[in-house]
């Protein structure tokens, strides 16, 4: 299937789960503790995007380091059992100078929604469960990073999706595609 | 889109909703229903069920520590092992044309191998006729959860006036965000790039 980016690919930021690695040593999950990953937000992090130096081009002096993004989280487990849908707005300003200089990014829960099959999972309850949460790990990079939970240690999954936003960039997929090109000559005047 | 901009990003293969096809994945009508039973539609949603359909690094450096190697060698063995947990997001529109109404809710389908369960996320009701909300008539239910097929119910309405378009979301997809690097090595985390060189995952934090 990939109804949302054209037969070239997803939208599945990440996904993981804590069974396997669990197994594996070395991390908190094995004595109980949360487990944690990172992803990446789909932008020009580099910041190798240029707007037209043509005053009339509506693009003229556009700020390509700003970005918002629309993600979903859907997490589950097995033992415990139950799933937790998120919905997150992060965005992401760098500013190169002015007072206001410096990165910011910041990331907003939006709403989300809990179904728990076992009355334990993600904290029990009637409310939402406080796994997963998102933080900023790197502003420049755009790296989020994901603490998962809610089940036990080794009974955690996660997928992230990516629902909409900034993404300037093809969602190229498994065919090998060239950096898009980013043509800001004018075609056209303003629409008044 | 930046609203108002007159001009074509040419070359940016900017993949919009699609590819500019929409998502729209599903609709009816009762028009013509003579029956005083529930019209009803089952349609199957655009699910990733499988693990297997997602692509995994297969080299370099530590790639089995990789969360997305991890998350295939055995994802969800309570399911079997090639079973896949996701979520998708819908939205549902159902309208009247007699008792005029409309509604919109935003739900969220839970795959899960004790049998998945549908949550309401969001309700949007307009200015209807008292008549078309005179009952509740506009549900969605797991039909089969084996094959992710979803039952829709809309009689809000008379019972040849209802309407119901379903929209994809989000969520569920099977295929994951790899870029133009492809499968091939990572080293650190699955080579998921889109227009950059980055891995779009790490590894665990330790």
């Amino acid at each position: 299937m990939a109804l949302i980016g054209g037969g070239q690919g997803g939208k599945l930021l990440a996904v993981a789960n804590s069974n396997t690695y669990a197994s594996n040593g070395g991390h908190n999950g094995s004595n109980g503790g949360a487990m944690q990953f990172d992803f990446y937000l789909p932008i020009d992090y580099a910041d190798t995007r240029t707007a037209g130096t043509n005053t009339m081009d509506v693009e003229y002096g556009f700020a390509t380091t700003y970005s918002c993004h629309y993600i979903a989280t859907s997490s589950s487990g097995s033992y415990y059992w139950g799933n937790t849908w998120k919905e997150f707005l992060i965005h992401r300003q760098i500013i190169s100078g002015g007072s206001a200089q410096g990165n910011h990014m910041q990331i907003h829960e939006i709403r989300d929604v809990t179904y728990r099959g076992h009355s334990s999972w993600n904290g029990g309850g009637s409310g939402d469960g406080s796994y997963p949460t998102l933080a900023v790990q790197s502003a420049t990079n755009g790296q989020i990073r994901v603490t998962m939970g809610g089940d036990y240690f080794n009974s955690n999954n996660i997928e992230i999706y990516y629902l909409g936003g900034s993404a300037e960039s093809a969602w190229v997929g498994n065919t090998p595609q060239a950096h898009p090109i980013y043509d800001t000559s004018i075609e056209g005047a303003w629409i008044e | 889109m930046i609203v108002g901009m007159d001009k074509i990003k040419r070359g940016n293969k900017m993949a919009l909703i699609a590819h500019g096809q929409g998502a729209l994945i599903a609709h009816f009508s009762a028009e013509g229903n003579t029956s005083a039973d529930l019209k009803k539609m089952d349609f199957v949603v655009p699910m990733g069920r499988v693990i297997d359909s997602v692509i995994k690094p297969t080299s370099g450096t530590n790639y089995t520590a990789d969360p997305v190697y991890l998350w295939k060698a055995s994802a969800h063995a309570d399911g079997g092992n090639n079973y896949r947990m996701g979520a998708i997001k819908l939205g549902i529109h159902a309208t009247g044309s007699y008792y005029h109404g409309q509604e919109y809710k935003e739900f969220i389908y839970f795959k899960h191998f004790n049998g998945g369960n549908i949550q309401t996320l969001s309700t949007q009701t307009g200015d209807n006729n008292s008549s078309f909300n005179s009952n509740t008539n506009f549900s969605l239910a797991i039909q089969t959860a084996s094959t992710d097929t979803l039952r829709i119910t809309q009689n809000k309405d008379y019972r040849n006036a209802n309407e119901v378009k379903v929209y994809y979301l989000g969520g569920g997809c099977d295929v994951t965000f790899t870029g133009r690097n492809g499968v091939s090595a990572s080293g650190l985390g699955s080579k998921a790039a889109d227009y950059d060189e980055r891995y779009y995952q790490s590894f665990w934090i330790v």
